[in-house]
């Protein structure tokens, strides 16, 4: 089972690459207000997540997160 | 607090894109002249970018068929048919249109969003799983959003990685379905459709084809993609559009299952909405008829897609795909892209400006689409303000 922090750690490093510098990733960060995620990058991270950790994650999850907290927590449930 | 606070970011890239003095979105038409021209601003302009692959929206047999609709049968139906019958229009071009494609039945839609929206609510549930082309159109994100099913995306037009993801779904990719267009709207590419005819065969996915700018454009009779591939037999549901090479509106689906009509019954996008316009499938079937009856308009539909496409590669112009009717310049900022088209505007030609997020991979287009009644002089013309933009003349 994946855990948390794993999750955690590789939706850190998908987002750092596709944000700005001045933008820091924390668990409380909103995905769209703090991090100016926008809503095709947001489905190009979930395709490359669902590569690094070779599962399936639809993009149900998607309406019901608003941070990066709920986001991993969401995927956890999924993955699992 | 205000209901329209969400919708600052859109009024924040619309403040943007009119800071330039230049409003791609909200083209005032004065006049149509014909398949090919109009006037914009006072100004007699070439239309190269309305989808009107055929030419046939000025056809004397299309517009004698609407003009005796309306006549015959009024100017609408004011009701679903559900609850205000189908008219003989309607059951012969479902007649006409199974005909065609050698399939039991179809299914005709009000627009072409709603056949993709009204065939996917009813074909997926919410234990179902559809897995897209990223690069699908809003129309099948939509109609997947409203079935509920779990929704997974493949790389564009990439088979490895679908058959990578329908094997991660273990059991659940038998009885997938996978989406896919024939022709992409943006960059004009094809699907690399007999792979993933294949992939969906070995793992007992259910395969489901938008058309819309595939018929009449390809295939040796025009019926699209899955002919020209030659995979018809394996395709379950073809989608497509009477609003581009069919020169009207509305929408369709075609199947080689008989379980087809049920979805009549299921689908509140066929249901709960009026049913086509007499004048409206008046029109389609002549154009149908036009389609199946003359292959000269589709040799002519190439042979100005050929010219324009290279036309523009000679000048140095990275464009969107191999030569199709769809013919994209990208270009490097959404400023580049902007001044080309405010230029082709000036310069007496009217086309399509793309820009993120409604382009794939956050390119910025200036996307052209090419009709069978273009001149050759027309297109000469659009090639000619190409490069007198670029060299700057």
């Amino acid at each position: 089972m994946i855990s948390y922090d794993q999750i955690y750690t590789h939706l850190c490093e998908l987002l750092e690459a596709c944000l700005d510098h001045d933008k820091h990733v924390r668990p409380d960060s909103l995905l769209v207000d703090d991090l100016g995620l926008d809503s095709v990058q947001t489905l190009e991270m979930l395709m490359d997540l669902e590569d690094r950790l070779d599962a399936s994650i639809p993009l149900n999850v998607l309406p019901e997160v608003h941070t990066v907290d709920e986001l991993v927590k969401a995927l956890q449930q999924v993955v699992e | 607090m205000s209901i329209f606070d969400k919708l600052q970011p859109v009024a924040k890239v619309r403040e943007e894109i009119l800071a330039s003095g230049v409003d791609p979105l909200g083209v005032p038409i004065d006049e149509v002249l014909s398949a090919t021209e109009a006037v914009v601003r006072g100004k007699r302009t070439i239309l190269a970018g309305s989808n009107n692959y055929l030419g046939l929206t000025f056809d004397p047999e299309c517009i004698d068929a609407a003009v005796n609709a309306v006549k015959n049968e009024g100017t609408g139906t004011t009701g679903s048919r559900m609850a205000n019958g189908s008219y003989s229009g309607h059951l012969a071009l479902e007649h006409e249109l199974a005909d065609f494609y050698g399939t039991p039945q179809a299914i005709v839609f009000s627009t072409g969003y709603q056949a993709n929206l009204g065939m996917l609510a009813a074909l997926a549930g919410p234990r179902d799983v559809v897995m897209l082309d990223a690069d699908c159109h809003a129309s099948i994100y939509d109609g997947v959003r409203l079935s509920g099913a779990d929704t997974l995306r493949f790389r564009h037009n990439d088979p490895a990685d679908l058959d990578n993801r329908l094997r991660r779904l273990g059991e659940r990719a038998s009885g997938a379905i996978v989406l896919v267009e024939g022709i992409y709207s943006m960059l004009g590419d094809l699907a690399p459709l007999a792979e993933f005819a294949q992939i969906c065969r070995a793992r007992g996915a259910y395969l489901f084809v938008d058309e819309a700018h595939s018929l009449g454009v390809l295939g040796a009779t025009g019926r699209g993609l899955a002919e020209a591939a030659g995979v018809e037999d394996q395709v379950d549901f073809i989608v497509g559009t009477f609003s581009k090479s069919l020169a009207a509106i509305g929408g369709f689906c075609v199947s080689r299952h008989e379980e087809l009509d049920l979805v009549r019954y299921a689908s509140r996008p066929y249901i709960f909405t009026a049913s086509p316009s007499p004048s409206v499938v008046a029109s389609a079937r002549a154009a149908l008829a036009r389609l199946r009856s003359d292959p000269s308009l589709r040799e002519r539909l190439w042979d100005n897609s050929r010219r324009l496409y290279e036309g523009l590669q000679g000048l140095g112009f990275k464009l969107g795909s191999d030569p199709s009717p769809v013919v994209a310049a990208l270009l490097d900022s959404r400023e580049q892209a902007l001044t080309y088209w405010q230029g082709l505007l000036d310069r007496g030609v009217y086309v399509n400006l793309m820009v993120p997020p409604a382009t794939p991979n956050g390119w910025f287009l200036v996307r052209c689409s090419v009709s069978a009644a273009h001149t050759s002089a027309q297109i000469d013309h659009i090639i000619d303000a190409f490069s007198e933009i670029k060299s700057g003349r």
